[in-house]
């Protein structure tokens, strides 16, 4: 009889608990408005509009950055909710995420992903959801196919070319100073474009000084040859044996090293083989304005940095703004989709970065406010127009934001 | 008295005995209360399109889960289907071919796989995590040093609806519970399941169990490695990497003993695919982060399975 | 005649570690380098022996009883984030780094054991489950940006190659002390062996569950340590990530079984995992790809398996029963 009654009750218990978390939300849903009504009040005449942002990577710390700006910034000062989505690491996964926001009524989807970039756009089309990507470019021929989408927004990030020219001002920031050993850190290439990029921009910094390059054949890094310099490399990520780390550690403890070029995750990677081999060694690396940075430059481990700043997204934003609004001529580049450049934060002294960064991370002040977001937003400022927009975008550099800001 | 006890005992069996179906149909119900009028067409579409692949794939693993096994390789060899059959296309620019070279790998995949288990009389399991490895690298030796490799959408387009998809779930899904229930493979691989010792010495041939398990798995595998391409036409190193355990937590979740046996059903793939994707779908209404939604994910999936097997305990631990 | 089968049973032991090396040595030396040629490539093999180990032991603990565990990875991982964030914020010294991860993995180990045997389901449900929570909460408690330490200078100089050698040998004394000479020891020998009887006998089957959990988790604690130390950062895992860690450990743990039928067992996993030691750092010398390493090792444990197999010898070492016990009888 108790046993019926043990297996009746757990039933029971079984149905309350998914029903607690039906609960969980009845909860907190007032909450999250409460907060948005609050900070709201001249906006509050439509309902909150959605948009969902796809990540590549929910773990990656200039994500996180952004995601923060997102959701403590921008969520306080718009009338906007962003929702996130996992980690996207393959194209179906990105068609799923795809599938889930239009499904959540989202009105765009700012997108931070780039699996299989074409037919997501196709998908929110069809939906009529606006879609603009956060972080990365196209290719002229995606452009082109892309004219008349009126669902498309536009693309704001480093070009390939960009990404060619950061590595190679990095690379020649140490040559001229007369640095003749190197060790080069390749990342994920050649899977990873904007690896691949920085490294050919480290390859061509050297090669305009006497070095000769020789690629591989089965299209991985390959090797270097001179007299005056040396040139090691490393490339791929952590495994679970302990050889990559054992890799690095052999490469950063080769006598004579003088410079370590990371085309990413310097710190992350190099910070503690670094620290371990006791020499004074210097490091440039392009990655973001965050605390694992900030560390490493006080500890004297880096030494130059090329990243990006935390609401160095914030006019993306204020693009999808004006097209959810129905402003959308605004960003409409002779009524094309826009695609414009934007670069790096460049650092290259502990002093530099410290201003940097602390800009970058400011929730309260970070370096695109609202006040400057509205200059380019259409219910905000009648008069803003698409060149407007565009120099707005161009302006990205540290000074030029100070100088706006001020 | 006694009786009307065991009566309200088996009873209640039966009950604990389809908790996955209850849980199934709680799941739609706060999925309805959730989205309210917002459900769509698309929204059950997109259920369907998500739970597909996951439902064929468990549904053949149904097979290896009966005579209490378990095969952690399914992601990989769904991948390695699904690159076979992009490369296929793009010699042949044939559909048919495609789907044809998707099965054949499939299948081969499955006999290697059981005839070294067989031959070598490995444990299964074992086998499968030596062959995740062999596969794992096989994909990137068929990416060929490239990050992706894909068809042109338009080229499954076609093919890219629900009905298409669930046209296939459905006949793949009628095979195997034909033979699941109504064969002498069937009733074997469940009596090996629940006990070996008396199933061998009946006669029943273990590695023979086993051979046609693995063959089955294998046209489940070629046709998710087709679909995953018609889904998503471009591949890349980790498709389908999380395939596997996604099955493991589908299948347990659609209420399958572990240990396989008589209790085994081949309703469990489907019910827990889709119950899966509904609890996606549900969590994410919440709007849980990515760690949240995991915790929730796995609490729910413990709780479930232990509620489903509530009956079945034994003085001893279970291994 | 004793002397002679004394010197077979080491030539045995010996015989899988030298003939790699040799095999190494030849290939290194094909193209012009040495296996060993600085201090570097010492403390790269003695690190990827010492996790090898102790990754080997932790598995083979509940794997040779028939439980997988999926959760071991995740252990790891969680225990390394949280003990190394505690040890910083309350300043504690350097050194008790290791214990701090250890004494957390022993007890992300002993809840893992708890929910085994209070939902009584299959341990490859129940650390199935465990390792989503695990990998959750390391998203959750560090908002998804994983542990960053690599300024932590008195931290990174902990893995040095002579701490590594003596958290080896300590390890092992440990681990060969517990197996062989105590009470848990024989409970857990005999309960692996004979489950039903041992249960019947009257053996705590139960608290011999949850100290290998525990005694599992302490091990996997060990590794997170030393992964936390030597890349002086640890990542978040999320979907099942973290169960890549375990499986280097396979094929030590087979060789471990087969040496162990000449020698003890946990001096068979610890040959083992010094072979795989010894390739580790034949991969890192000759510069392969991971797609090829990852192949290698593969190919490698079916070969071991194969071999074993026509030695007639798995069966006897491997006691991964089929399933006579289940829920539905």
């Amino acid at each position: 009889m108790n046993k019926c009654l043990n297996k009746i009750g757990l039933l029971v218990f079984s149905l309350l608990l998914i029903g607690l978390l039906a609960a969980c939300n009845g909860d907190s849903d007032p909450q999250t408005n409460g907060v948005d009504n609050g900070a709201n009040e001249e906006q509050d005449q439509g309902p909150t509009q959605k948009i969902g942002v796809q990540i590549y990577d929910a773990t990656d710390s200039e994500l996180i950055a952004f995601r923060r700006y997102y959701q403590d910034y921008i969520e306080d000062n718009y009338n906007v909710e962003f929702l996130f989505s996992d980690s996207l690491d393959t194209a179906e996964a990105e068609r799923t995420s795809t599938e889930n926001f239009i499904n959540q009524g989202v009105a765009a989807i700012i997108s931070f992903s780039d699996s299989d970039r074409m037919s997501v756009i196709q998908m929110t089309e069809d939906a009529g959801v606006y879609y603009a990507i956060g972080a990365g470019t196209l290719s002229d021929e995606q452009l082109d196919m892309l004219s008349d989408n009126e669902y498309f927004v536009g693309s704001i990030g480093p070009s390939l070319a960009e990404e060619e020219e950061v590595g190679y001002d990095m690379a020649k920031h140490y040559i001229e100073q007369g640095y003749t050993n190197f060790l080069l850190y390749a990342g994920g290439y050649p899977f990873v474009d904007m690896h691949l990029m920085r490294t050919h921009g480290m390859i061509r910094a050297l090669e305009e000084v006497g070095v000769t390059y020789n690629a591989r054949e089965d299209g991985q890094i390959g090797t270097f040859e001179s007299d005056e310099y040396t040139i090691n490399t490393v490339y791929g990520f952590p495994d679970d044996s302990g050889a990559f780390f054992g890799t690095v550690a052999e490469r950063v403890n080769e006598p004579g090293l003088e410079v370590i070029l990371t085309a990413g995750l310097g710190v992350e990677f190099f910070g503690t083989a670094l620290a371990q081999s006791g020499q004074d060694i210097r490091m440039g690396t392009v990655a973001s304005f965050e605390d694992a940075y900030y560390e490493g430059f006080s500890a004297g481990q880096v030494d130059y940095l090329a990243g990006k700043f935390s609401s160095s997204i914030g006019p993306i934003f204020a693009a999808v703004y004006n097209a959810i609004n129905g402003d959308m001529e605004v960003v409409r580049n002779n009524g094309n989709p826009f695609r414009i450049d934007q670069g790096y934060w460049i650092a290259t002294n502990v002093d530099e970065f410290n201003e940097m960064y602390e800009m970058s991370n400011s929730t309260e002040n970070p370096a695109y406010t609202k006040e400057l977001l509205d200059m380019v937003i259409k219910s905000e400022n009648p008069d803003t127009d698409y060149d407007n927009f565009e120099s707005f975008v161009q302006s990205y550099s540290f000074d030029e934001i100070t100088n706006l800001q001020d | 008295m006694v009786e009307r006890f065991t009566n309200k005992f088996s009873g209640l069996k039966r009950i604990t005995n389809y908790s996955s179906w209850f849980g199934l149909i709680a799941l739609i119900s706060i999925y309805y209360i959730q989205m309210g009028e917002s459900i769509t067409a698309y929204s059950m579409g997109i259920i369907i399109e998500q739970a597909v692949i996951v439902a064929i794939v468990a549904t053949g693993a149904i097979f290896i889960f009966s005579f209490g096994q378990f095969d952690i390789s399914l992601g990989a060899a769904t991948a390695v289907a699904a690159m076979v059959s992009v490369i296929t296309y793009n010699r042949t620019e044939s559909i048919f071919l495609m789907l044809l070279a998707s099965i054949l790998v499939g299948v081969s995949i499955g006999v290697i796989e059981s005839i070294l288990a067989v031959l070598l009389n490995l444990p299964v399991f074992v086998l499968t995590v030596a062959m995740l490895s062999i596969l794992s690298s096989l994909v990137r030796v068929l990416l060929g040093g490239q990050s992706s490799i894909s068809i042109p959408s338009d080229a499954v387009a076609a093919f890219d609806n629900v009905p298409f998809k669930l046209f296939i779930l459905i006949c793949y899904f009628l095979l195997c519970f034909f033979i699941f229930n109504y064969t002498k493979v069937g009733r074997e691989s469940k009596f090996l399941g629940a006990n070996p010792i008396a199933a061998k010495q009946s006669g029943v041939s273990n590695k023979k169990i086993t051979i046609i398990a693995f063959i089955l798995v294998g046209i489940g595998v070629g046709l998710a490695g087709f679909l995953t391409v018609i889904r998503a036409p471009m591949l890349g190193q980790t498709t389908a990497a999380s395939l596997g355990l996604d099955v493991l937590v589908a299948i347990v979740f659609g209420g399958m003993p572990l240990s396989g046996g008589a209790r085994s059903k081949i309703s469990a793939a489907v019910v827990g695919a889709f119950s899966i994707v509904l609890l996606n779908q549900v969590l994410l209404s919440f709007g849980f982060s990515s760690g949240q939604n995991q915790i929730a994910k796995a609490i729910l999936f413990l709780f479930v399975v232990f509620v489903a097997t509530i009956n079945y305990r034994k003085k001893i631990l279970p291994r | 005649m004793k002397l002679f089968q004394s010197i077979k049973k080491i030539g045995i032991v010996i015989s899988i570690p030298v003939g790699v090396f040799v095999v190494l040595t030849f290939l290194t030396q094909i193209q012009g380098i040495s296996l060993f040629a600085h201090a570097g490539h010492v403390q790269t093999f003695v690190r990827s022996t010492t996790i090898i180990s102790f990754t080997a032991w932790a598995l083979a603990l509940n794997l040779q009883s028939g439980r997988f565990d999926f959760s071991l990875g995740s252990m790891a991982i969680l225990s390394s984030i949280i003990g190394t964030q505690i040890t910083i914020n309350y300043g504690l010294p350097a050194f008790s780094l290791i214990f701090v991860i250890v004494f957390i993995s022993g007890l992300l180990g002993l809840f893992s054991g708890l929910v085994y045997i209070t939902l009584k389901l299959a341990p490859i449900i129940t650390s199935v489950g465990v390792m989503l929570i695990y990998e959750a909460l390391t998203f959750v408690l560090t908002d998804g940006q994983g542990l960053l330490i690599s300024t932590q200078f008195d931290l990174l100089v902990l893995p040095s190659t002579r701490n590594l050698l003596i958290i080896l040998l300590v390890g092992f004394a440990i681990v060969y002390f517990i197996m062989n000479h105590t009470q848990f020891g024989y409970n857990h020998k005999a309960l692996q062996h004979g489950q039903e009887i041992a249960v019947n006998t009257g053996l705590p089957e139960k608290r011999n569950a949850i100290l290998t959990y525990m005694l599992a988790g302490m091990l996997m604690g060990v590794v997170g340590f030393i992964n936390m130390t030597t890349q002086g950062f640890t990542g978040v895992s999320l979907n099942f990530t973290s169960i890549s860690a375990m499986f280097i450990a396979f094929l030590p743990m087979f060789i471990g079984g087969y040496i162990g039928r000449f020698s003890e067992e946990r001096f068979g996993i610890f040959i083992g995992s010094l072979t795989m030691g010894l390739v580790t750092l034949g991969f890192v010398r000759l510069d392969l790809p991971r797609q090829t390493q990852e192949f290698v090792n593969a190919l490698l444990l079916l070969a071991f398996l194969t071999y074993l197999n026509n030695q007639g010898r798995l069966k006897l070492i491997f006691a991964f029963r089929k399933k006579s016990v289940n829920h539905s009888k």
